[in-house]
């Protein structure tokens, strides 16, 4: 089994970035939220 | 060196007059025995005889080994111990086949094992299947396990020469050749691989050790041996306070399995090129010095090809093992290692060896020591009356881990029980 | 007469196809669909009582409501055997199978069996609390694998001893288990050499299992310095799938121009992946790949640049080989386009 080094739980398997029962521009803000934690984590180090 | 092992097959012991074999039926004189075993150690010494698919179990198991004798030398087996020391390994030795001599002993600083000779417990170990003499001294008041223990090695080895002397009118059923030499000045060009053995003892303290012609391995160096000394009795088991699974009984190391198979095989598939035996220092650099100094012997004074290795002992000395495998494929010499494996006893755990090297790639494995058995109700108790790993009722029906069955798992391979994945 | 009561996800139970992925469990009686070959295969040995149908999509995004509704409904009609699926290569259903035959098994104490393709993740979640009995990866499997899986539960409902993983076709469960060889350790330690100083292959009877193991990238030092790419396996392509990505089994992938903020990206995208319900990315593909806030971060600079490009292929039963291969691929690319970090977006 391959181990990921930097991984994130999404919205969702059908909308790994969305959440459909927010309105557009809730959804828009829990989506920000999403990727500037994606982009936080690319900053880590990873410990073996 | 040239010896001559010869082979007296025993379909049966039984106690009688006088010990002699007949028809293939040794008949043993327990009183002669018990007079001659008679030790300032013992209080008393009990002597039983069993037989494959009694429902009798051995406890407080020590130690095994089985009954040898040289014949017509000046000398005798077993150097040191009860003869005086002397260069052994020619002319001719007579083994009594399918007999064990088992060593049991309760005593404070003791860890033993058992052997069930009938129903389920006893399809694991090899001196489940052989006719066993069992001693069974009681310790006397004061006495310590130390002097105990050598008292106890001392009356086992003296049965082994007291029974081997039956064979000495008689002719064998087998005899095995064992013509060693190194082959080192060979000049004609090697077609054979040389092939050799690596065997780690266990050298950690008194009580947990091997000897060699009388000497303690927590005094070795890493030494070149020879088969025909292991046949004759040079290398004994002095562990009384080790778990079963993790030390080798004499018996097997008389007949090691290794050294057997690289004596039948030479000259035909591979050139037996040597023997190392090496001590397991207790501390890591040592362990890491005594790997370079074992690979060197075996590169450079033995010119070995390719070396099978063994370790004696639990986690701590896969360590040695993998250090010495590591030392050795960096010099080009091709590994094969045996190697027990410790998990639960549901066989779960994602590491069965406790250390590991790269290259390490060729491991037989010796089986999941912890690896829970059922042992059947017992009729008759030989050994002592209690043993702590058995309960209240060593007779009961119970389950048990493998290691604790004498013989089951062996560490020289003298086992066909192995692990697999399921 | 042994009591069975089948698990199958909406597509098996013939309620629908992905639109239907998030019903929840119902229970219907007798068998249904493949429950009628598993029907056969009992031999009149046994008989499904009932079927419980669930979605795979409302199973996995709600496991703990979801498992309890299953186990109240398994636990009304007392079965003496679970069997579930086969789920072949398809992963939620291969989790949902898993997780059920795992929480019947600890919580009803009921034996039970499902079976998965080799591929499927949820083989190695759930190898070690259950047996799975190994299908091909697909429907064409379906008679051969309830075949085994019926004489499996036949046997686990009898408290018979249960063989080894080549003779009963299960998976390998992560355990150790000694057995008598035929020839001593020794003997097989010599040939193992001489096998390895010939150089005829050997294989090694144990070692600790080294876990295939990435070495992790080092991590960004500043944000607003770095392109940033976006990597989905969720199948987005342009309208009309113009290189033809296969939808499952996939062993292609795409590099498409990211939408501006101008354009919309509706209409012009579409999901082909067979695994999930496209429905929620096809409306609003920002879902997938959220292109529209990283633009709005290359605006105000957080990142440096959001690469102008995207890479898409399909995760859906694709063989691990193929799905290698299209990763070094796709690195290759992002080098190329001078890419420091990818978001890689999975469904």
């Amino acid at each position: 089994m391959m181990n990921v080094n930097r991984i994130l739980i999404g919205g969702g398997i059908n909308h790994p970035f969305g959440s459909p029962e927010l309105t557009p521009s809730e959804e828009k803000e829990f989506r920000k939220g999403l990727v500037e934690k994606a982009l936080n984590t690319l900053k880590c180090n990873v410990r073996d | 060196m040239e010896l001559q092992l010869s082979y007296f097959y025993i379909d049966n012991i039984k106690f009688g007059e006088k010990t002699k074999i007949e028809d293939g039926i040794l008949f043993l004189n327990k009183m002669e025995l018990k007079s001659y075993l008679s030790d300032f150690s013992f209080s008393d010494i009990e002597i039983e005889i069993t037989r494959p698919g009694e429902m009798t179990r051995i406890i407080n198991v020590l130690d095994i080994i089985d009954s040898r004798k040289k014949v017509n030398v000046g000398h005798e087996v077993f150097p040191g111990w009860i003869d005086k020391f002397n260069t052994v390994g020619s002319g001719k030795t007579n083994i009594l086949s399918n007999i064990s001599i088992i060593e049991t002993g309760f005593m404070e600083g003791l860890f033993g094992g058992i052997i069930d000779m009938g129903g389920m417990g006893s399809v694991y170990s090899p001196y489940s299947r052989t006719h066993n003499i069992v001693l069974a001294p009681t310790p006397s008041k004061k006495v310590s396990p130390f002097q105990f223990v050598k008292s106890l090695k001392l009356a086992a080895l003296k049965t082994s020469i007291y029974l081997g002397k039956t064979t000495l009118s008689l002719s064998p059923n087998e005899i095995f050749f064992v013509n060693y030499n190194l082959g080192l000045d060979n000049k004609k060009k090697a077609k054979l691989p040389r092939v050799g053995y690596i065997w780690h003892v266990l050298s950690h303290y008194s009580l947990r050790e091997i000897y060699y012609y009388g000497v303690s391995s927590k005094d070795f160096s890493p030494l070149l041996i020879t088969p025909n000394e292991i046949f004759d009795g040079a290398v004994i088991s002095g562990h009384y306070d080790h778990s079963p699974a993790l030390k080798n009984y004499t018996y097997s190391i008389l007949n090691h399995p290794i050294v057997m198979e690289l004596c039948r095989r030479d000259g035909k598939d591979l050139k037996f090129g040597g023997i190392i035996l090496a001590n397991e220092p207790p501390e890591v650099e040592d362990k890491k010095g005594n790997a370079i100094r074992i690979a060197q012997m075996a590169k450079s004074i033995l010119n070995l090809e390719g070396v099978v290795i063994t370790k004696e002992g639990g986690g701590h000395t896969d360590f040695d093992l993998m250090e010495t495998c590591k030392k050795c494929e960096s010099l080009g010499i091709k590994t094969a290692l045996l190697d027990i494996e410790m998990l639960d006893p549901d066989g779960n755990g994602e590491y069965p060896l406790v250390d590991f090297t790269r290259e390490a790639d060729a491991i037989v494995s010796l089986g999941n020591v912890e690896e829970g058995v059922s042992i059947s109700k017992m009729e008759k108790i030989i050994g002592g009356n209690h043993m702590k790993e058995l309960g209240e009722d060593p007779r009961s029906e119970n389950k048990i881990p493998i290691w604790l069955i004498s013989g089951a798992i062996s560490e020289i391979g003298m086992s066909k029980i192995k692990g697999e994945w399921f | 007469m042994l009591r069975i009561v089948h698990y199958l996800n909406q597509f098996f139970g013939q309620i629908g196809g992905e639109e239907k992925a998030s019903i929840p469990p119902e229970m219907k009686d007798g068998p249904i669909g493949p429950g009628f070959i598993l029907q056969e295969e009992l031999k009149g040995r046994g008989k499904v009582v009932a079927t419980i149908i669930c979605g795979d999509d409302y199973f996995c995004n709600n496991m703990e409501k979801a498992i309890e509704e299953v186990l109240l409904l398994i636990q009304s009609k007392n079965p003496e055997v679970l069997i579930a699926g086969p789920a072949f290569n398809s992963g939620r259903y291969g989790i949902a199978c898993g997780e059920v035959c795992r929480r019947v098994n600890k919580e009803l104490g009921i034996p039970c069996i499902t079976g998965m393709y080799k591929e499927n993740p949820g083989v190695e979640i759930y190898r070690k609390s259950i047996y799975i009995i190994e299908t091909l990866s697909s429907v064409i499997g379906m008679k051969d694998s309830l075949s085994k899986m019926v004489e499996f539960a036949i046997k686990l409902s009898e408290g018979k001893p249960i063989g080894s993983p080549e003779e009963e076709g299960y998976f390998k469960r992560g355990v150790r288990k000694n057995v008598f060889s035929e020839r001593l350790a020794s003997e097989r330690a010599i040939d193992i050499l001489m096998a390895k100083l010939s150089g005829v292959q050997f294989s090694t009877e144990v070692s600790n299992s080294v876990g295939m193991k990435s070495k992790p990238a080092p991590p960004i030092g500043d944000l607003s310095n770095a392109q940033i790419a976006l990597v989905t396996e969720g199948g987005l392509v342009p309208k009309g799938n113009p290189d033809r990505i296969e939808g499952a089994r996939c062993t292609k992938f795409g590099r498409y121009p990211i939408w501006g903020k101008e354009g919309s990206p509706i209409g012009q995208f579409e999901c082909i992946h067979r695994g999930f319900n496209v429905s929620f990315v096809n409306e609003d593909p920002n879902r997938l790949l959220p292109i529209d806030v990283l633009l709005d971060m290359e605006a105000n600079g957080m990142i440096r640049r959001l690469s102008p490009f995207f890479y898409s292929t399909c995760g859906c039963g694709t063989f691990i080989n193929e799905a290698k291969r299209i990763g070094r691929e796709i690195t290759k690319n992002l080098k190329k386009d001078g890419t420091d970090a990818v978001i890689l977006v999975a469904t």
